[in-house]
């Protein structure tokens, strides 16, 4: 019982790195256990005709296109916004110019799995804060929360503690990307004045030192009026990669490291 | 008590929580919980000394796998009390038929994640996705499939529901 109220008033730096060296120290386990996870839930279509494969292929380039062009589309505004200021300098945008750090998936975390713990830590370079791409998808799937020195907690944008700035397809206005749990989240306190529809790319704002522009993290599922303030759409939004299969992530590093 | 096939037990269970294999038994995203079906096993069929420490070590795991809000020490507290009570209460209500066991695992379920949610707030915020899943389904498919993971546990450790330690898989 003692043990368990010094556990609870614990800082949770100090029990998060009790959890990062359980997954280091059971790694071994924990990968094959996730493979073997990802293996079961992409198994089903092996199954079908060679025609079925080559269809989910397709869907697969066909998502990774549109999360490419989204990012086009946001790099075309930011190049506008340059153009338009003319006495003063601002940073050329482009993610690709970005050090980026690949890293292994070891295993998912926390009641809803919305959490990834990766394979690298302090030592390569991972600080809190920093935000993670999927590779596969190009897209953000959320920011690291806590760090040791060889591996890292990553939240995911679903996840209930998670507030991430964001912005709706081309409006160029800045809210916040809200973790509701169960693979969902929420872009509250948007005015219903915006148009906005099913189906919008929602982009992970620019953050200084962190995200040099602003890059696809989900896509709305939808888009009602608030029934607590008709003022006010209620917009649900998912991730656009899917986190339960990722096996490899990329961590942004920005040049100049936040102290 | 086999405390070595305890903890590679427990290990097991964790790891098999944590890398989503469970998902396999998912039923609309409800996953059974074999920590808590543990904790229920271990403090019905334990000697008292011993239910108390497997109690907290299993809520030492559940925390450490998945930590409420990021905080550990409510699953540590809330699980060594009520295995504590369940033990205590062998000697009041007999637990060992497999309809009173998947009882005793659905309250204590449902118990555990109430406890856990009023210690979270006292070092978070505790929001919880998904409370129905958390109080009630997932204590509820722990129940469910409880008595029939206590078999193959019950052999691996050695202990039956005859006597604590002994015995048949269940009594008749």
């Amino acid at each position: 019982m003692l043990v368990g109220l010094i556990f609870l008033f614990t800082p949770q730096g100090v029990t998060g790195r009790l959890q990062l060296l359980y997954a280091r120290v059971f790694r071994l386990p924990l990968e094959v256990g996730r493979g073997l996870t990802v293996v079961a839930q992409t198994a089903a279509p092996a199954q079908h005709a060679a025609g079925r494969s080559g269809y989910e292929q397709l869907l697969a380039t066909h998502r990774q296109l549109r999360n490419e062009l989204a990012n086009v589309r946001a790099k075309v505004q930011e190049l506008r916004r340059q153009n338009e200021l003319l006495t003063r300098l601002r940073r050329k945008p482009g993610w690709e110019d970005t050090p980026v750090l690949k890293a292994s998936v070891i295993t998912a975390a926390g009641h809803g799995q919305d959490e990834l713990i990766i394979g690298k830590g302090q030592e390569a370079g991972v600080a809190v804060g920093q935000y993670v791409m999927s590779l596969d998808d190009h897209c953000i799937i959320g920011t690291v929360s806590s760090v040791s020195a060889k591996t890292a907690k990553v939240r995911v944008i679903t996840h209930v503690m998670s507030r991430v700035p964001a912005s709706i397809a081309d409006l160029g206005l800045r809210w916040f990307i809200e973790g509701r749990g169960k693979n969902g989240a929420r872009i509250p306190l948007v005015s219903a004045e915006h148009k906005i529809k099913v189906g919008d790319p929602v982009y992970a704002e620019k953050a200084r030192g962190f995200l040099d522009v602003a890059t696809v993290a989900a896509e709305v599922t939808q888009c009602r009026r608030d029934p607590d303030n008709p003022l006010l759409w209620d917009i649900a939004v998912r991730p656009v990669c899917d986190v339960a299969a990722l096996t490899d992530v990329a961590v942004l590093i920005p040049a100049a490291q936040p102290k | 008590m086999r405390w070595v096939r305890f903890a590679v037990l427990i290990l097991v269970a964790s790891v098999l929580q944590q890398t989503g294999l469970m998902g396999v038994l998912a039923v609309r995203g409800i996953r059974p919980d074999l920590l808590l079906v543990f904790l229920v096993f271990f403090a019905i069929r334990s000697h008292s000394t011993d239910a108390v420490i497997a109690s907290f070590a299993i809520g030492f795991m559940a925390d450490l796998i998945s930590p409420a809000m990021g905080v550990m020490g409510p699953r540590i507290i809330s699980f060594g009390i009520l295995g504590t009570l369940l033990s205590d209460l062998q000697g009041i209500i007999s637990l060992r038929r497999p309809i009173h066991y998947a009882a005793a695992v659905f309250i204590t379920g449902a118990l555990a994640a109430g406890l856990s949610y009023l210690l979270t707030f006292l070092r978070a915020d505790a929001v919880t996705a998904g409370p129905g899943a958390q109080f009630f389904w997932q204590p509820l498919y722990s129940a469910v499939v409880g008595p029939f993971v206590a078999v193959p546990a019950g052999w691996w450790m050695h202990m039956g529901a005859g006597r604590r330690g002994a015995g048949r898989p269940w009594p008749r």
